[in-house]
């Protein structure tokens, strides 16, 4: 007897990873930007070990840049296979809030498709908001995909606004990940690259837990953070 | 009087496989054999560290419908003179918690005869936050949660209820698709209702739908879990699978197509889950003998979906 498949095409889920990442002029100081683009750039590999892991998941990685206003650095959704880092370069302002409108904008149905895997959002700062954060945050978060994305922040040095940082995440059993050298620096990044999108691509259905609005996936323990230690860069 | 055939099947997802995890959906139908009353009912245990017993709660969750089903039938069949606006009224009042009611009673039984060793206790408290283990303390049924969705057929009434996320789809005699209940905008990312709430019958969905004539019933009532749409590149291509099913009966011999069907349909689900989202995939399929006997040319016509 003839078998053919009922139904269409089928698919993987997509996932869609984004690193929200502040060039501002400070970031230009002591080597931060250098360390970030290393950071990013050497996690690569782990993430697509992390994404080979689950084979039903299709991770897409892109990347979006804020200082003077807010711009796509990497705009196009790319298999992580296929996935290269361009380096930033520091500049001026830290428009952060610019930054989650434009991601907003994206997180609405279309382009986000119906059904797919939470996305993974990494907002990496290391100051202060210079533009309306609040704005761009409540339009980040009015959108469905924006509310149950997996958000995840690392603050780079003690000049970060951790409450900010906090208000992203917008789930107080999550903090800001510690970043005050550059080896910190790789190590969080990785485990956002390898850890959270592990978890953020095979969750189960999570009822609405009510008192906690962000627990549609579950996120494994962090790496110690530590605060900053006299001899740390940052 | 209307004849319907249960066919389904549930596949255990990729990801479980790897995993090492059991199949955390439950697919249960009665009667088992063609008949002219059925209910099939489909439920997806949420599978989570919190919910370290769903793969319980789904099984309870389809048996409890089994349940709920034979009570109404041996009170329908007692009855002469069935006010439908009655049991429309029940059905929509009642069974929420009386379904409610069952299921927790089979989770109460089951966890006072398999209370949680230390062992379990300890392990959970190094996966899970505080609040989460509070949120465990103060409602045990979290442990057990899990989704349903069922189909209830009678000659003179069909009921569907879903609670949680899943699918509901139908073809109707002349090819066309009906849903008898939105999709909810809610439930993406693997968010979901659960029987485990504390006040579920709220979030109970229910349809009813009186039958004066036989060729108001669908041809074709196709439930499934979450993992089998969302195998699917659009929601078009997942609803493909019942006109295709539909085409299937009619081109062929009705007892040969459900033949057909039984044989491949571990097959199908096992590439659903292995090239599409790696869940537990589970299909239910409800078929009406006299829809099949004709062969008129067919023209599907646009989705229709219930008001």
């Amino acid at each position: 007897m003839e078998n053919v498949r009922p139904g269409g095409e089928l698919s993987t889920r997509p996932l869609h990873f984004i690193f929200i990442c502040d060039y501002s002029g400070s970031m230009g100081v002591d080597g931060k930007i250098e360390a970030l683009n290393t950071a990013i750039r050497e996690a690569i590999p782990h993430m697509q070990k992390a994404a080979d892991d689950n084979p039903n998941a299709q991770v897409l990685v892109r990347a979006l840049k804020f200082s003077n206003g807010a711009q796509w650095h990497i705009s196009s959704p790319t298999p992580v296979d296929n996935f290269l880092w361009a380096d930033l370069h520091a500049d001026a302002q830290t428009d952060m809030g610019k930054a989650l409108s434009m991601l907003a904008d994206q997180m609405k149905i279309p382009p986000m498709p119906e059904r797919g895997l939470p996305p993974v959002l990494v907002l990496i700062s290391d100051g202060q908001p210079t533009d309306d954060f609040n704005k761009g945050l409540n339009e980040l978060l009015a959108t469905n995909w924006g509310k149950k994305a997996v958000r995840v922040a690392i603050a780079i040095g003690k000049d970060a606004d951790r409450d900010i940082l906090q208000k992203f995440i917008n789930n107080p059993e999550i903090k800001p990940l510690e970043a005050h050298n550059p080896e910190a620096l790789v190590k969080m990044i990785r485990w956002v690259s390898t850890e959270v999108l592990k978890a953020a691509s095979q969750p189960p259905s999570q009822p609405d837990d009510k008192s906690n609005k962000n627990a549609n996936v579950v996120i494994p323990s962090a790496p110690t953070n530590s605060s900053f230690q006299p001899g740390d860069t940052w | 009087m209307a004849t319907w055939q249960p066919i389904g099947y549930s596949q255990r997802g990729n990801s479980h496989k790897r995993k090492s995890l059991p199949n955390q959906d439950a697919i249960e139908w009665y009667p088992w054999l063609r008949s002219d009353v059925l209910v099939m009912a489909v439920a997806d245990g949420h599978g989570s560290t919190k919910c370290y017993r769903s793969q319980k709660g789904s099984l309870f969750a389809v048996t409890s419908a089994i349940s709920v089903f034979s009570e109404m039938l041996i009170n329908l069949t007692k009855s002469d003179d069935i006010n439908l606006s009655i049991i429309k009224h029940l059905i929509e009042n009642d069974l929420p918690n009386h379904f409610i009611r069952y299921w927790q009673d089979q989770v109460d039984y089951f966890e006072k005869q398999n209370p949680m060793l230390p062992a379990e206790k300890a392990y959970l408290k190094s996966q899970l936050s505080n609040t989460q283990i509070e949120s465990l303390e103060k409602n045990h049924y979290i442990a057990y949660g899990s989704t349903l969705i069922a189909a209830f057929i009678f000659p003179r009434f069909v009921t569907f209820i879903q609670i949680g996320d899943g699918d509901i789809v139908c073809v109707m005699e002349d090819g066309s698709i009906f849903i008898p209940f939105e999709s909810d905008e809610r439930f993406i990312a693997g968010e979901t209702d659960s029987l485990s709430y504390k006040d579920a019958d709220k979030y109970f969905k229910i349809k009813f739908f009186p039958l004066n004539n036989i060729n108001n019933l669908p041809a074709l009532v196709m439930l499934s879990t979450d993992g089998y749409s969302n195998s699917f590149t659009s929601i078009k291509d997942f609803q493909k699978v019942s006109t295709d099913i539909y085409q299937i009966f009619r081109k062929g011999d009705f007892d040969q197509s459900v033949k057909e069907i039984e044989e491949n349909i571990e097959n199908w689900l096992l590439e659903a889950s292995s090239k599409g989202s790696g869940d537990d995939v589970t299909l239910g399929l409800v078929c009406r003998q006299e829809a099949f006997s004709k062969r008129p040319v067919i023209i599907l016509s646009e989705t229709k979906t219930a008001e």
